[in-house]
């Protein structure tokens, strides 16, 4: 989560001091955060239906404008396309990954306008992108070339492709190396390996071992690197594996108390959720290696589907993305991170929100 | 409604024969069961290339159009899915124990004779027992199930060429070996480009052009039947299918990239006998073998080899018996017993611990036709018994199942043709392969899933109102239950789905037909067929519209002839409805109307030509979301037909 705090500084520096572009790529000291103004969401919506939203909540008057997207680009009323799968702010824009519709969107950060899209169409194929984070001023995105494109976020085009493992998902940043979870989850006998790339060289080092078909990856304070996994949907359950941040070397796949698919790290604190069946969060300290709380909520607050969690890294405040059943109108809803519910809204028309990020 | 003129004609002369033959060919109005029927002269001047094409026009039918020749077009009747609609060609079921449905596009109206669509089940109660097994029965005749009468040589060639690169000859010829003998041989063959364009859903202003929607086909069948008398015929069918196609798929925005085929080849072989034994006693037995494949590839899947195929086999051999005894005079019963196995085979490399399935179904029936001057009673009892292996994993359910069905029509009044009709029926569909077994998605404890119908109607026929001649008009109402239906919902994720019986659906409706035969002035002859449904169809668990059930739906088609001058037009029209997903304005599918327009010209007896213009006003539609319809579209048909009578 390192790299996310020079994004959210960087983002904060670019806010006050109404910065141009040029700065993107030019590292940021690390400065105190701004509270959040308000929160964009992105909801996927359904495969094929062309219906992935943005939305915008104010926290000053707690509205919500459901398709913010369309509001702030009237011109553009076909919307973002399909399956909007990820999001960043990274200096002064937003990035959404479109999978289906194979592009990335870059939008004005402050205010949602469009600037310009990246394509992931070459020739008769879509690469589909699907996960998206920034470092050094440049924004790396996975997709199902098996590649990590580079993006230069001046010019707002692919420089480089970093050939990784089949199928690569969740992706992140810590000092000198991105981590890529390879899930080959399109092959017969997924993959159980992340990829190391060295940042200064933008190659890949040498490929990590990892729970069976790695998909999110979250990195703590200390620089350890959190890998979650799918399993094989079957007989191999979810697992959570530890890579060593200081060493790089395989990682090491916790015991059965983490049958978990999904993770978010705030500081040393852990969510690990599964996005589906209505199952708790769990909350577990990587530095202490203990479990908090096995039911993240405390309140009774109930939740059908968590789908997404992201975290105000100031307050840090849990917003959860409750995709319900998939169909109707999801919602999100923002925990202390004491897990009481502070206040929730709905993203209507949005369907399956998946991703909040801040807007300072 | 569609019938044509001679059958109506014949409502008073065939009631009051009912007494010599106890045989009575119903008629739209008087028959138990609500019917609806196009014949090969109605067919052949109207602007259909299938038969989905061709039973849109009938009240209660919603066909889900994917648009394009290629297009996967189902046939729902009165809402209930598709799944519930049994089809039979040339007397016997269409299985399809893999996905249950079955494409109607797929189905050329180059031989066909009649279509019929009966709601419930046919009255006849001489049929094999899985006619009474469906909701609803689609009833495809070909022209080779009749006897020649006069001719002994028949010949149709038919040429087809029209818009997007589309282009089909047919042959379809039958001739008699002996006075007794008939063979009969029909083959079509079909190719489009399919690359339509449509307004651009991310710039109206903007025209696409769809991509990845070529369609190859062929179809040949042959037939022999032996007439040893007219109470006693014996049917022997083949017929083989072959399509290669492009999926062209949903359209996405900013992404164009399609990549998706699927193969088909359908085959099958049916021999039938139908007999007469003496003046009270009738049999039917029948077989069928058939062997369908189906091969879809990913050119552009993203796994290791770049590369996706699923390849299946499903093989089904069906044998029934049919008896029916007239026990007293105005009393008939019938017992029939079906059994048939199913099979399905997965033979790409990709397929990991399949199922490989085998099912074998013991349908047996017991029904009953009462029958006087002025009423009529049918009633059913079937049994069902499923008997279902696996070679990996658990298998589905097997299951018994008894399943009722009750119909009967009334003439209140002797000299007047009005009719009142009532029917019950109770019936399920087994999961298929692919909800039980499909990988990932499959789900083995599925429990079948069932349509309880109930309908009252009311029809007549009357003559001589201002410049009508004959009016025929039927109207019925009913009220559908689906229970335990069968979705796929979202499990782990939205690539992850699963199949489920979740919640119910409940269907009010009505649905109206009419007949108008115009008076002849100045040798302009005149007739209109209309229908119009109006339902509402919810889902009970969230109390909203159910995804793809349009409130009102309706047809007009108006036939003009004017000495060797025949003009056609339809429209088609529905209201909006909504796509999956909730019941918001988002979601929904505008509605629409087309208008279709054809002229043809009957040189003489043998040769005809005919011009087709489709969707006349240009209007951009989609029966399903994001799949957009072809605008005008034009197709010109030559037709060239002998009956030789020298031949001998």
């Amino acid at each position: 989560m390192n790299n996310l705090k020079i994004v959210f500084a960087t983002m904060v520096s670019l806010y006050i001091l109404q910065s141009c572009k040029k700065i993107d790529t030019t590292a940021t000291p690390l400065v105190q955060l701004a509270p959040a103004i308000g929160e964009y969401v992105l909801s996927e919506g359904g495969f094929g239906s062309n219906n992935t939203k943005l939305s915008y909540y104010n926290n000053t008057t707690n509205t919500v404008v459901g398709d913010f997207f369309l509001q702030q680009n009237p011109s553009i009323a076909s919307g973002l396309g399909d399956t909007g799968n990820d999001m960043i702010v990274y200096g002064s824009k937003l990035y959404i990954v479109m999978t289906v519709s194979g592009r990335i969107t870059v939008l004005n950060a402050s205010n949602a306008t469009f600037i310009k899209n990246i394509s992931f169409i070459e020739g008769p194929v879509n690469k589909q992108p699907r996960y998206i984070t920034a470092a050094r001023g440049k924004v790396y995105v996975t997709a199902y070339d098996n590649k990590v494109s580079v993006i230069d976020t001046a010019v707002l085009s692919i420089i480089k492709t970093i050939p990784v493992g089949p199928n690569p998902e969740g992706i992140a940043a810590s000092n000198d190396y991105l981590y890529v979870a390879n899930s080959g989850g399109f092959n017969t006998v997924p993959d159980s390996t992340v990829s190391l790339i060295d940042l200064n060289t933008e190659t890949e080092v040498r490929k990590l071992k990892v729970g069976v078909n790695p998909n999110k990856i979250a990195i703590n304070q200390a620089g350890n690197v959190f890998v979650s996994a799918y399993g094989n949907f079957g007989t191999i359950p979810p697992s959570i594996s530890v890579i060593n941040g200081a060493t790089n070397t395989n990682g090491i796949t916790l015991d059965s108390n983490f049958q978990y698919s999904h993770i978010r790290i705030f500081g040393d604190l852990a969510y690990l959720y599964n996005n589906y069946g209505g199952g708790t969060i769990k909350v577990y300290n990587t530095a202490t290696n203990t479990i908090v709380r096995n039911n993240f909520i405390t309140d009774a607050t109930a939740i059908a589907t968590s789908y997404g969690i992201n975290i105000d890294e100031l307050t840090g405040d849990v917003y959860l993305t409750d995709a319900g059943n998939f169909v109707a109108a999801g919602k999100v809803i923002c925990f202390t991170n004491a897990g009481v519910k502070r206040f929730s809204f709905s993203v209507a028309p949005g369907v399956s929100p998946n991703t909040v990020v801040f807007r300072r | 409604m569609y019938a044509p003129k001679a059958c109506f004609a014949q409502v008073h002369d065939t009631l009051e024969a009912v007494r010599i033959i106890a045989k009575k060919e119903n008629t739209t109005i008087s028959s138990p069961t609500p019917f609806q029927q196009l014949n090969a002269a109605q067919i052949a001047l109207q602007n259909n290339i299938s038969i989905a094409d061709a039973v849109k026009q009938f009240a209660g039918v919603q066909v889900k159009d994917y648009g394009g020749v290629g297009g996967l077009k189902t046939v729902s009747v009165r809402s209930l899915g598709a799944n519930h609609t049994g089809v039979l060609y040339d007397g016997m079921l269409i299985g399809n124990a893999q996905g249950g449905q079955i494409d109607l596009g797929k189905f050329s109206l180059d031989n066909v004779a009649q279509i019929q669509l009966y709601n419930a089940n046919p009255t006849d109660i001489l049929m094999p027992a899985r006619t009474f097994a469906a909701a609803s029965v689609l009833s495809i005749k070909t022209s080779a199930n009749t006897f020649l009468k006069e001719e002994n040589q028949f010949v149709k060639i038919k040429l087809q060429q029209g818009s997007f690169g589309y282009f089909s000859p047919s042959l379809s010829l039958q001739t008699k070996v002996t006075p007794k003998l008939q063979v009969g041989f029909s083959t079509t063959y079909q190719t489009c480009k399919g690359d339509y364009t449509f307004a651009s859903y991310e710039n109206s202003a903007l025209k696409e052009q769809r991509a990845n929607a070529a369609i190859k086909a062929n179809r040949i069948e042959i037939d022999a039947a032996y007439f040893v008398n007219d109470t006693n015929k014996i049917h022997f069918k083949i017929y083989n299918y072959t399509s290669n196609r492009g999926l062209p798929g949903s359209v996405i925005f900013y992404n164009n990239t399609s990549n998706q085929n699927l193969y088909d080849n359908n085959f099958f072989a049916q021999a039938s006998w139908q007999n007469k034994l003496y003046k009270r006693s009738e049999y039917l037995v029948s077989s069928k073998f058939s062997i369908d494949k189906n091969e879809y590839v990913d050119a552009a899947y993203p796994n290791a080899s770049k590369y996706l195929e699923n390849k299946f086999v499903q093989k089904e051999a069906y044998f029934s018996a049919a008896y029916k005894y007239k026990l007293l005079p105005l009393l008939s019963i019938s017992f029939s017993s079906d059994f048939y196995h199913n099979q399905l085979d997965r033979t790409d490399t990709f397929a990991t611990n399949f199922a490989y399935p085998t099912r074998n179904t013991f349908v047996t029936n017991i029904a009953f036709q009462f029958v006087k001057n002025n009423v009529e009673i049918n009633g059913n009892l079937l049994y069902t018994s499923i008997d279902e292996k696996v070679q990996n994993g658990k298998a589905g359910q097997n299951l018994q199942v008894f399943s009722p069905s009750f119909s009967t029509c009334i003439k209140p009044f002797t000299n007047k043709a009005i009719y009142a009709r009532v029917f019950y029926k109770n019936i399920f569909r087994n999961p298929t392969f692919n909800d039980l077994y499909y990988t990932n998605i499959g789900n083995v404890n599925l429990l079948p899933e069932y349509a309880q119908q109930f309908n009252i109607g009311i029809g007549f026929q009357k003559g001589n109102i201002g410049i009508v001649d004959e009016i025929t008009f039927t109207i019925d109402a009913y009220s559908n239950r689906v229970t335990n239906k069968i979705l796929a919902i979202p499990r782990q994720n939205l690539f992850q789905w699963s199949m489920q019986n979740v919640g119910a659906v409940q269907i009010k409706a009505v649905d109206a037909t009419a007949h108008l035969q115009f008076e002849t002035f100045k040798e302009v002859n005149i007739s209109s067929n209309l229908s119009y449904t109006f339902q509402q169809v919810i889902n009970v668990e969230t109390n909203t519209q159910l995804p793809y059930s349009p409130t009102h739906t309706g047809s007009v088609n108006v036939q003009v002839t004017y000495k060797k001058l025949n003009f056609n037009y339809s429209t088609f029209f529905s209201s909006y409805k909504y796509k999956e997903g909730a019941a918001i304005p988002e979601n929904i599918v505008q509605g629409f109307a087309t208008h279709d327009l054809s002229v043809a010209y009957n040189f003489n007896k043998q040769y005809l030509i005919k011009i087709d213009a489709n969707n006349i006003a240009a209007t951009q539609y989609e029966i399903i979301k994001f799949y957009p319809m072809p605008l005008s579209n034009y197709r010109i048909s030559f037709h060239y037909t002998i009956k030789n009578k020298q031949i001998k």
